[in-house]
């Protein structure tokens, strides 16, 4: 009997199946919490356990070494849609689940939550999904929209704060999304196809259709540019991020942004392939996309270290970190540097996620807890709250990328990749970003240090070892150690369709 | 380490258990560290026993690893995936156990002198939760295998040193702390830049004794990046080992604990530093390789200059603290002259002062916290005649302070002994002048200490020895006045009513007694005993300098590796 069980639960049925239903189960849910809003809380927290326990069978099935792939109504591509899980569709898939369920016991712990925000971050979920197991550019497109608009919304739940951040979002979102689609569109026209893999071969028989391909890639670029906030397109993440309530920061910074990254990735080394290397205009478009890298990483933690305010320093730190994965694009056009370049910007990516939505929640809970979030205030706050001041610490060495993380990881192999390019100069700013990220935490973790207390004059008695929004923090600052080792897995599951 | 007699290894531990000794021995540390975060501050007994417990299985388990490793020539080895192609190694090797069996040690006798230290002050549970994590990261370095494993725990150290040197949690502090880790996080980017770089040319490289042959290859086809390469990691070391101009923040972290101050400079920061160097020359260059690519006699230059920048600058402050953070900043680069001056004799002279240094710069530390803490003194003056009142404790610091002038029979003259028949046996002979000078200098500014706790009469300028106290340590020494205030109005707010205690007992009872300075002071036992037992060893290393296991007879073994 348990035999069959394990059997079933290792059979590549349930894993193909779960691709459909991790994208379908949370849209329901997330109906269902609109349906009764009572309940939403509950219903929000087994949506988000049961879109987890669906993504184990992919991960494992994936991991075995396998492409899954489901294809919808019976109907083959063209015609059809097709789901399809690789090694880097599970990577994120793990990535959004493990940190979906700890922030979702922060939202579920926390009083401070605020109402409506389970439909949402229920949609984002399925958005998500959708985004990392589509096989096709619209279903990317279509996810990639759910995840938007939800994320929009879930800003706008800060209050009326946060109504001009959200509202600058949503163009900035829609902009995106159409540029995107127009991409599509130049895709679809040349190749005659939506799949992904079917316009990949396509690409890759017909050499003349390279002109066309360099322009949706620009197009694409851009519009998901836009989303991810690469500078000098930034100024309405910080806005939209440290208006957001403090369940929803971390989602944004950890999870909603990785989905453009995700995209940006899969057209750029998976829709194309190698077959640009030879071209001028991809070449212009990555080096553009390196300089604006390096200009994000600097910029974003200079205005970091000035920040007097948590959650808008936390935020320029995400502005800086989105500059890392680009950095490292120049590096994607050489053959012999493209592997350990891929594969450090995924495993920046990853601790980016689990680290920032720690940072993100660690100053939520700071500024739920003391009313406020100007650094200058929450003086002395470690007195009574060391748990979230050593987390703070924790996904710290993620953020600045000391070993063991995997930001350590990602940094190292970025820059081995970048030693065996030539690139010197990608090595100077992973060494400049390093030293400011290590500024800019310091501003914030020394004053929560400090004996004298400020700016409150009764602090608050609670110690926070049993509080579980205080838990939830601290898993996130262990995970940012423990996925550290992790490295090894995460290029392991990369082979799994491989671009190359 | 005493080894039981006449069991071979085999015998003591299963052969198939030895490889998992080192990972285990960080583990303890680890464990002790999380065991220890979430305890509430009363919980002294379980606190003190989970430290003690973790430090006293520690100096076990090295004691089993002595006879298999240096007898019978055992390498127990572990290692993990951790990055592509790159293995988390962690390896026994004799200068490992070597460094291990100096921190294990150190660390008990230093947890047993903090726990007494600190009795009664705030957030103890975070104290001795990174003091265990410095431990952790302390042993990782001595065992570690390659570069990659020994930058892995570097950083650790790096930045779990952070919170100890901020733990008065004064503006002083925080500030210190930042300075130490502006400092070292750079020099910490400079080894991750040389290791990258020689990854990449090299592939990983393993720790081997005589040096890695893919090293020397590079050397011999491209010395100039093998250069490059030596003077990124070396100057990257160098910031932890204090190597002038590297050395600022040293003094500066003297606002730390004494308990951290003692840790810090004898076997965690300063001394992962110097044995990173250690490792570098002879592990991964090889000495040979070194000497010929020529990066040794800038490095015996630029020591030679910090041994005697250290103690001039030593000389010149008046605050114990202070004047023994100068010393050390000098005497840990006796260790780097040693490895640098290329003969045998040398290497074992610099190997061995690794742990000498340690043992007598510990006994100094404690000294100097077991005088601030009964007497109220940090600055020289302030210790006349301390030594009718403090009698054992003033003899300890007597003997830490003949050591490190080389006096005989102690530990330091056996380290200059030894490092002076190197340089005479090395292609350097001037060195033999550093060392006098030095020499010269040491005692130069330990003598009027000694003089002053026994033969000074006690400082009366003042209406009384008490007001004399405070006065000076608030005016000459604003963070050091502050951070005792910030102290006193903490015991007052946050030791409850019934916790109790000898130290605690005892240290209120000093303003009484002050006005009598005849009257002899009951030093806390649990402060004094870690200062007497590191004098005494300081004593025995240096009398039984020749037995079998005696950390001369080890270096020399280590030495000899070295150059086979």
């Amino acid at each position: 009997m348990t035999l069959m069980v394990s059997e079933f639960l290792a059979s590549e049925f349930l894993a193909s199946q779960s691709l459909g239903a991790v994208v379908l189960l949370p849209l329901a849910a997330a109906a269902l919490c609109v349906l009764a809003p009572r309940a939403e809380r509950s219903v929000g927290l087994v949506g988000v356990l049961v879109s987890a326990g669906l993504s184990i069978p992919i991960v494992a099935a994936v991991s075995s070494g396998q492409t899954l792939q489901l294809v919808l109504g019976g109907f083959d591509a063209p015609l059809g849609i097709h789901l399809r899980a690789d090694g880097l569709s599970v990577v994120f898939l793990v990535l959004t689940h493990a940190v979906g369920v700890v922030v979702s016991g922060y939202a579920a712990a926390s009083a401070t939550t605020p109402r409506g925000l389970w439909a949402l971050w229920l949609g984002c979920l399925a958005g998500l999904n959708a985004v990392f197991v589509s096989g096709d550019l619209f279903n990317t497109y279509v996810g990639l929209e759910l995840v938007g608009l939800t994320a929009v919304a879930l800003v706008a739940l800060g209050g009326r704060s946060a109504w001009r951040p959200g509202l600058r979002y949503l163009f900035v979102a829609v902009l995106g999304s159409l540029l995107f689609l127009i991409g599509v569109g130049v895709i679809v026209s040349a190749t005659g196809t939506l799949d992904i893999e079917q316009a990949a071969g396509v690409f890759a028989a017909e050499e003349d259709l390279a002109p066309a391909a360099v322009t949706a890639l620009a197009l694409i670029t851009v519009g998901l540019c836009l989303k991810l906030a690469l500078v000098p397109m930034h100024a309405w993440l910080v806005a939209a991020h440290a208006a957001a309530p403090s369940a929803v920061s971390p989602l944004l910074s950890g999870l909603v942004i990785k989905a453009a990254l995700f995209v940006v990735l899969r057209c750029w080394l998976y829709l194309t392939g190698a077959d640009l290397a030879g071209s001028s205009g991809a070449t212009t478009l990555v080096w553009v996309l390196g300089g604006l890298g390096a200009a994000a990483v600097i910029g974003g933690s200079v205005m970091a270290l000035r920040q007097t305010a948590l959650k808008p320093l936390v935020a320029y730190s995400t502005v800086a970190q989105v500059g890392y994965w680009f950095l490292a694009f120049p590096l994607l056009l050489d053959p012999d540097a493209a592997e350990g370049a891929f594969a450090g910007i995924v495993a920046l990516a990853l601790g980016h996620g689990v680290a920032k939505v720690g940072l993100f929640l660690a100053a939520g809970y700071l500024k739920d807890t003391f009313g406020t979030d100007e650094i200058e205030a929450l003086r002395g706050a470690g007195h009574h709250h060391p748990l979230v001041v050593m987390s703070i610490g924790l996904v710290g060495v993620g953020l600045i990328g000391l070993p063991i993380s995997l930001g350590f990881t990602g940094k190292w192999q970025v820059a081995t990749a970048a030693v065996e390019a030539g690139q010197w100069w990608i090595l100077a700013v992973l060494v400049a970003g390093t030293l400011l990220a290590a500024g800019y935490l310091v501003r914030v973790i020394a004053p929560l240090l400090m004996e004298e207390f400020l700016g409150h004059e009764t602090p608050p008695e609670t110690r926070n070892f049993r509080a579980p929004t205080g838990l939830a923090v601290l898993t996130l600052g262990v995970l940012t150690i423990v996925t550290g080792f992790g490295g090894v897995w995460i290029n392991e599951l990369l082979e799994v369709n491989a671009p190359w | 380490m005493v080894t039981p007699l006449g069991l071979t290894a085999v015998e003591l531990i299963p052969g198939q258990l030895l490889p998992a000794i080192p990972v285990v021995m960080v583990l303890i540390s680890l464990l002790a560290a999380l065991v220890i975060f979430p305890l509430a501050e009363q919980q002294v007994r379980l606190r003190s026993w989970v430290n003690i417990l973790a430090a006293a299985l520690k100096v076990l388990l090295i004691a089993l690893l002595v006879p298999a490793v240096v007898t019978e020539d055992l390498r127990p080895e572990f290692s993990a995936p951790f990055l592509p192609g790159i293995d988390l190694v962690l390896r026994v090797d004799p200068l490992a156990l070597f460094f291990a069996g100096l921190s294990a040690v150190l660390w008990l006798l230093t947890t047993i002198y903090a726990i007494g230290y600190l009795e009664g002050k705030p957030h103890r549970s975070r104290f001795f939760g990174f003091f265990s994590l410095c431990v952790t990261a302390t042993v990782g370095i001595s065992f570690s295998g390659n570069l990659i494993t020994f930058l892995v725990f570097y950083e650790l150290l790096t930045l779990v040193t952070y919170p100890l040197v901020a733990h008065w949690g004064t503006a002083a502090s925080v500030h210190a702390a930042r300075v130490y880790l502006r400092y070292a996080l750079g020099g910490g980017v400079a080894v991750l830049l040389g290791v990258v770089w020689l990854t990449m040319e090299v592939g990983a490289v393993d720790f081997a004794e005589g040096g890695a042959e893919q090293v020397a290859e590079l050397a011999a086809a491209h010395p100039g990046t093998a250069v490059v390469i030596f003077a990124l990691l070396v100057g990257g070391m160098g910031v932890k080992a204090a190597l002038v101009p590297l050395h600022s923040w040293l003094p500066m972290a003297m606002v730390a604990p004494a308990p951290v101050s003692a840790l810090l400079h004898a076997v965690a920061v300063v001394k992962a530093g110097v044995f990173g160097i250690v490792r570098v020359v002879d592990d991964v260059y090889g000495i040979e390789v070194a000497w010929e690519l020529g990066v040794l006699t800038p490095l015996l230059v630029v020591a030679s200059f910090t041994v005697i920048y250290g103690s001039y600058q030593a000389l010149r402050q008046t605050e114990i603290k202070k004047r023994l953070a100068f010393s050390t900043v000098s005497q840990v680069s006796y260790v780097v002259l040693g490895v640098t001056m290329f003969s045998v004799a040398a290497t074992a002279g610099g190997v061995v002062h690794l742990v000498h240094q340690g043992i007598m710069k510990i006994t100094l530390f404690f000294c100097a916290g077991l005088f601030a803490e009964s007497l109220g003194a940090h600055s020289i003056h302030q210790l006349r005649g301390a030594g009718r009142r403090m009698p054992w404790t003033s003899a300890a610091f007597t003997v830490g302070a003949f050591g490190m002038i080389g006096l005989p029979p102690t530990a330091g003259f056996i380290s200059k002994w030894q490092l002076g028949l190197g340089a005479l046996d090395s292609p350097h002979p001037w060195v033999l002048a550093v060392l006098v000078v030095s020499s010269l200098l040491n005692a130069a500014y330990f003598l009027p200490v000694v003089y002053a706790l026994w033969f000074a009469e006690p400082h009366r300028a003042e209406p009384s020895a008490e007001s004399a106290a405070e006065h000076s340590s608030s005016s000459d020494d604003p963070a050091g006045g502050q951070q005792r205030g910030d102290l006193s109005a903490d015991q007052q707010v946050t030791v409850p009513a019934g916790s109790t205690g000898d130290v605690h007992d005892a240290a209120p009872a000093v303003p009484e007694q002050d006005h009598d300075d005849d009257v002899s002071i009951r030093e806390p036992r649990t402060l004094l005993v870690p200062a007497l037992v590191t004098a005494a060893c300081t004593l025995a290393v240096g009398v039984a300098a020749s037995l079998t296991f005696a950390p001369l007879e080890v270096a020399r073994f280590i030495a000899e590796g070295v150059f086979s």
